[in-house]
């Protein structure tokens, strides 16, 4: 019985001093206190990923001329208010990734084959990053969906859970509990230290009874024990710290999916206001779009159907009036980013975003020649950066790009090998 | 010598049966023509492709050619066809192979949320709702409940965090019940509504000192006085009686409870008839949960709809509500049953009184918590009762001392004695030892136990399973038998009749879309929660009558209630109120789940229905045939609504292409038997449109009658059918072809493993065992319990 407790203590105070960093990377979270300080002061980078599941029609958004001073397509027209903050991307892909809607699992992580099932999916580009720069927010990262699932993998590759309520996100962000709730919590926070602390040596014990293939569920179950328990951590410094201040009123759910303007609109309200309040630095997104026949003028057919149009024009029509208020959406959070200012400069250039699909042309389910947009994040940008879609450089290029913006000194990511040419 | 050959010799050495004498003969004879080393079709060579007994990695391979030989698709059409004893033959084959290489994927998983609330409910006896704190789980095959579909990541583990608290703190009730009272408001002694009625709004008029109201929407009718001012449990009752209801028009209330206004979820209480009279109302009784301050919502449905503008010439019908009440706090009992549950009878426990607690119509209330005047003593006799439970077996006492460890240490820390339990039972929680099933390397009794209640019940077992774990008698077949129809008796069977038929008919998805008001004018509330009724209904007759299978497909009886009855056309059935059994009329297009109305409005998208979509839906559901993606580049075909060209010319166009054939053979017949019913599952004979044309707009709606339906159709062999009805016929003639994919369904979800090729030995057993040609639903649930696969480790 002393024996539990000391090594509890022991382990605690081991995890304070951080001497476990070469396995867990996010330990860096434990460097001292001073350090964490001076490197929050400095330079705050952000990144945000979008993902379109029903993809974006890109006869609709690929300009004719490559380079600066192309023609705005219909879907880029919306954007035109940030033209010099973004790059419209044609020509990428992920090597090897196919599947048509199954490739939405890789869009973010480039594993490959993901429609095959013997499939293993591995580590999202934003779960990279929150390893490590995670520590430095209240919330090391946000995984958002406007649909069912998200896009973002753990790096056993297991799916992570997507908030679909903008109210409970608005309530974790930015409400402040009373005094009482604070104790309360602070006293679960160390319960759920000592918990998770117990609850990894069970698992470790249950491995060495169980046969080998089991291994796979235990071993998740033992990584994620592990995750919580540094985050726990550092949740305890950030209950003690207030919570954001904002002047928006708290979100209300809207259920109805047909209302994709509304449902969308609050997704990227949220998200601005939690890069603009330093929440997290870490942002993806699952857009809207199902079988849902969305209340917009013009539309009478399903978002789905529509998508597979089969080059029929009154189908492209309705899809054109969906995607361009997609993009009227995005940009207008594009626009919000722009006009929020930090320090000498502004939100957007401090972050890069990303919205794309993982589809090339979902009417057929292929998975190449990419659409992608991006914005923000100091990159060179007002112009089509437009591949060889025959020899495409892989989209992960993109994310090695992504990666160094955040200052982070990687060189390469999944099948990425290097920066995207163009950007810099 | 290939594996494959050796076992096929041994077999021709065995077997006197004339099939496939001779060494893959089935491969020589029907696949090597295009597939060998010369042609190589679609880049595939079967003869040299190394059996699975010599390369594991040929598994996926062997596995989808079986599926293609068997589902039809290959040889082509026209390939001359190989005999069904012949192909299943071959499939059985390559399913033994594969039976002997393949590892058995891994029975460990954690439980999905809705086995989570389930079984934190049984434990601790609560019914707070914890599976909404939980994110949504994946589906493998099918099923929520599989474990290569139940990963986990730390945000789910700080989820379980969260709900263990919520949980604990279910379990203790903060404030001493008032003596229970009866809470009534006359409603037209309450001045919202005398006003309502003196400014006309909505409407609303007084009848014989009633409220009358005609719509769900606005004003609500106000019951303030009858509010409960406390949370707990109640009685509730109205008073209702019909107002002008005219010839053809039924009137039923639906009652919700929750908050008056604003956000919260309002819960569906019941839909009741509307009977009576003004003089002698008829009194709506219910029993449930409410919070302080929550109204019960006495909202009329009327149908079929009365429509102001377009049926002026009519009395408006309405329902008038006299008066309404609540009577409670029922749960008298201070500390909480589930309170004295968790922490038992000890004279050391007390309830102590801290802060204040703000109740609107209650004076110097305080939040109550538990103290104890022997905390050591108690935590520890509180944790080491709990543990067992949680983990559904003995626990060894090393395990249990860690939790108690941990309980007690919060105590020397100065934590209060209920923040010691809390920590303690908050690790219970989150333990492997509760979160995960089958995890005991060996399948002892208690494994059966768990086995058996995370089946039938969705959650853990009840005491009596356990008593019989621990006396060692689950083994024995018989007493499993016995227990399986007990579970099956007992009303926690709900909740395995709404997860299997939620996701095996895709039930889940019924509110996914909203039909279009302006096509599907006919379309209600009412409607929407009769289909739901009616198709778990008629799962549950069939389950407890057990009734054949083949009535998944045709079936002689309906559960219908009067809404149904009318959206399908039968005259004769009275009343919303209760869904009852009808004998279907011979010739009856309906019978089967596939002429429910749930079913054809979650394969629909509530504007338009698609040949596609459905058919791919029967050959899954139905004849456990899932269908590939469409090859990359070819477009989909989808109908066009304005009527331009019709669905059968697009899909025939796309037939000629072969690459499209081999799917669309097998897609388009059921896709095509079921255009016969509407987005929202009523019979047709023209599609509704929107454009206008020469055939005109359809009296009192704003649609047109658009091109006539596409009757009718042709089976992958070529046989055909004249429509529906016909369909359904040939279909059920093969009941084998339904029996199987259904058993393999009940595996999957029974044992919450994916069930493959190598697996075909026990489905076709648990098909065989269920007995003679049409088994038993019922049959066949305890033919898997019997199965190897279910006992496996």
């Amino acid at each position: 019985m002393i024996d539990m407790r000391t090594k509890t203590l022991n382990r605690r105070t081991f995890l304070r001093a951080g001497g476990v960093s070469m396995a867990l990377p996010t330990l860096q979270a434990l460097a001292p206190r001073t350090a964490r300080a001076a490197e929050e002061k400095a330079d705050v980078r952000r990144m945000v990923a979008i993902c379109a599941p029903l993809g974006i029609h890109t006869p609709n958004l690929f300009p004719k001329t490559a380079g600066a001073g192309y023609e705005a397509t219909p879907y880029l027209e919306p954007l035109q208010a940030v033209k010099e903050n973004f790059t419209v991307i044609s020509g990428l892909m992920h090597p090897l990734v196919d599947g048509g809607h199954h490739a939405e699992r890789s869009f973010l992580t480039g594993a490959a084959h993901p429609g095959q099932p013997s499939f293993r999916n591995t580590i999202s580009v934003d779960q990279y990053a929150a390893e490590r720069i995670g520590h430095l927010t209240r919330f090391p990262f946000l995984t958002l969906s406007a649909n069912s699932n998200g896009i973002s993998y753990t790096r056993s590759g297991v799916q992570i859970p997507a908030e679909q309520r903008p109210s409970r996100i608005f309530k974790r962000l930015f409400l402040e509990g009373t005094e009482a709730e604070k104790t309360a919590q602070l006293s679960r926070i160390k319960d759920g230290q000592s918990i998770m602390d117990l609850v990894a040596g069970q698992t470790r014990s249950l491995s060495r009874r169980i046969g080998r293939e089991d291994h796979e569920t235990l071993d998740q179950y033992f990584t994620s024990v592990r995750e919580v328990e540094q985050r726990l951590v550092r949740a305890e410094d950030w209950v003690k710290k207030p919570k954001p201040k904002v002047d928006a009123p708290p979100p209300q759910d809207i259920e109805d999916r047909a209302d994709f303007t509304g449902r969308m609109g609050l997704m990227f309200d949220l998200m601005h206001l939690a890069l603009q309040t330093d929440s997290t630095r870490l942002i993806t997104l699952k857009g809207a779009g199902g079988n849902e026949v969305v209340n917009l003028r013009g539309i009478d057919d399903g978002w789905h159907n529509l998508s597979h149009h089969g080059k029929a024009p009154g189908k492209i029509k309705q899809l054109a009036i969906i995607e361009r208020e997609e993009m009227r959406l995005f940009g207008a959070f594009l626009k919000k980013l722009e006009q929020t200012k930090e320090g000498g400069a502004t939100l957007l250039d401090k972050t890069s975003v990303m919205l794309g699909s993982n589809l090339g042309n979902a009417s057929s389910h292929n998975n190449t020649n990419l659409p992608i947009v991006v914005a923000g994040g100091g990159f060179k940008h007002g112009q089509h950066l437009a591949f060889d879609s025959a020899k495409p450089p892989p989209l992960c290029n993109l994310f090695v790009s992504f990666l160094q913006g955040l200052g982070l000194e990687v060189g390469e990511f999944s099948s990425g090998t290097g920066t995207l040419s163009g950007l810099a | 010598m290939s594996a494959i050959r050796v076992i096929l010799i041994l077999l021709a050495l065995l077997s006197s049966c004339g099939v496939a004498m001779e060494p893959d003969a089935f491969l020589a004879r029907h696949c090597l023509d295009c597939h060998d080393g010369d042609t190589q079709k679609g880049d595939l060579r079967l003869d040299a492709l190394p059996p699975p007994m010599e390369d594991p990695g040929t598994a996926d391979t062997w596995t989808k050619i079986a599926a293609l030989a068997e589902s039809g698709e290959m040889p082509p059409a026209r390939k001359p066809r190989p005999k069904a004893t012949e192909v299943d033959a071959f499939a059985s084959r390559i399913g033994g192979e594969l039976a002997k290489v393949l590892k058995p994927t891994p029975a460990l998983r954690r439980m999905n949320r809705a086995e989570y609330e389930n079984t934190i409910h049984d434990l601790l006896g609560t019914d707070t709702p914890l599976s909404d704190l939980l994110p949504e789980d994946g589906s493998v095959q099918g099923f929520d409940n599989v474990a290569t579909g139940l990963g986990i990541s730390s945000i789910l583990m700080e989820r379980y965090l969260e709900a263990a608290n919520a949980a604990f703190e279910g379990v203790i009730r903060r404030v001493k019940p008032a003596p229970a009272e009866t809470r009534r408001a006359v409603l037209m002694e309450r001045k919202e509504n005398i006003d309502s009625v003196a400014k006309k709004k909505g409407g609303v008029i007084e009848v014989g000192g009633a409220f009358v109201d005609f719509t769900p929407g606005w004003p609500p009718a106000r019951i303030d006085s009858a509010h409960p001012i406390e949370d707990g449990i109640y009685r509730c009752r109205a008073a209702v009686f019909p107002h002008d209801p005219g010839e053809d028009r039924t009137l039923t209330v639906a009652v919700f409870t929750g908050p008056l206004f604003g956000d919260g979820k309002r819960a569906l209480q019941g839909i009741y008839d509307v009977t009576g009279t003004p003089e002698n109302p008829r009194i709506i009784e219910f029993t449930t949960r409410m919070k302080e301050g929550h109204t019960m919502h006495i909202l009329p449905w009327v149908h079929p709809e009365h429509v102001t503008w377009r049926d002026k010439h009519e009395n408006r019908p309405g329902v008038g509500i006299v008066w309404a009440e609540t009577h409670g706090p029922l749960d008298q009992a201070f500390p909480a049953a589930s309170q004295q549950k968790l922490f038992g009878q000890s004279d050391t426990l007390r309830m102590v009184e801290g802060e204040s607690y703000y109740i609107r119509h209650r004076r110097g209330v305080k939040r109550q918590h538990v103290e104890s005047d022997a905390p050591r003593e108690d935590v520890e006799r509180i944790i080491r009762d709990l543990a067992p439970r949680a983990f559904r077996r003995p626990a060894d006492k090393a395990l249990v001392d860690q939790f108690v460890n941990l309980a007690l240490a919060r105590l020397d820390e100065g934590s209060p004695f209920e923040n010691a339990v809390r920590a303690g039972v908050s690790a219970i929680l989150c333990s492997p030892h509760f979160l995960l099933l089958n995890r005991s390397p060996r399948v002892d009794d208690f494994e059966i136990a768990s086995r058996l209640s995370y089946f039938l019940w969705s959650s853990m077992p009840d005491a009596e399973l356990l008593k019989l774990a621990g006396e060692g008698r689950l083994k024995d077949a018989a007493v499993r038998r016995a227990q399986v129809e007990r579970m099956l008796n007992d009303p926690k069977r709900e909740r395995f009749i709404e997860n299997f038929t939620g996701q095996w008919l895709n039930l889940r998805d019924i509110e996914f879309t909203t039909p279009d008001k302006k096509l599907y004018p006919e379309f209600d509330e009412l409607l929407l929660r009769s289909m739901l009724a009616e198709t778990r209904g008629f799962f549950r007759h069939v389950l407890t009558n057990d009734l054949s299978v083949i009535n998944f497909v045709d079936s002689e009886f309906a559960i219908l209630n009067q809404r149904l009855a009318d959206h399908y056309g039968i005259p004769g059935v009275r009343g919303h109120e209760k869904l009852r059994i009808v004998k279907l009329p011979e010739e009856s297009i309906r019978g089967g789940v596939m002429a429910q109305a749930s079913i054809l409005k979650v394969t629909a998208n509530g504007t338009s229905t698609s040949p596609v979509l459905r058919g791919v839906w029967a050959l899954d559901k139905l004849l456990g045939q899932p269908s590939s993606a469409p090859p990359a580049g070819v477009p989909a075909v989808e109908p066009d609504i304005r009527g331009a060209t019709t669905i059968r010319e697009q899909l025939d166009k796309h037939r000629n292409i072969e690459a499209c054939a081999r799917c669309h053979a097998r897609i388009d017949p059921p896709g095509f038997a079921l255009e016969q019913f509407n987005a929202i599952g009523g019979e047709r004979d023209y599609y509704r449109s929107l454009g206008r044309n020469k055939q005109g707009r359809v009296k009192n709606t704003v649609y047109y009658v658009g091109p006539p339906v596409e009757k009718g159709g042709q089976w992958a062999d070529g046989s055909r059918f004249s429509g529906f009805r016909e369909f359904r016929k040939q279909m059920a003639a093969k009941p084998e072809q339904i029996a199987r994919p259904l058993a393999e369904k009940l595996l999957i979800y029974g044992t919450g493993r994916p069930v493959g090729l190598a697996d075909r030995a026990a489905v076709n057993e648990i098909v065989k065992r269920a007995e003679a040609k049409e088994p038993g639903l019922r049959s066949m649930i305890h033919a898997v319990v019997e199965s190897d696969l279910f006992m496996r480790p």
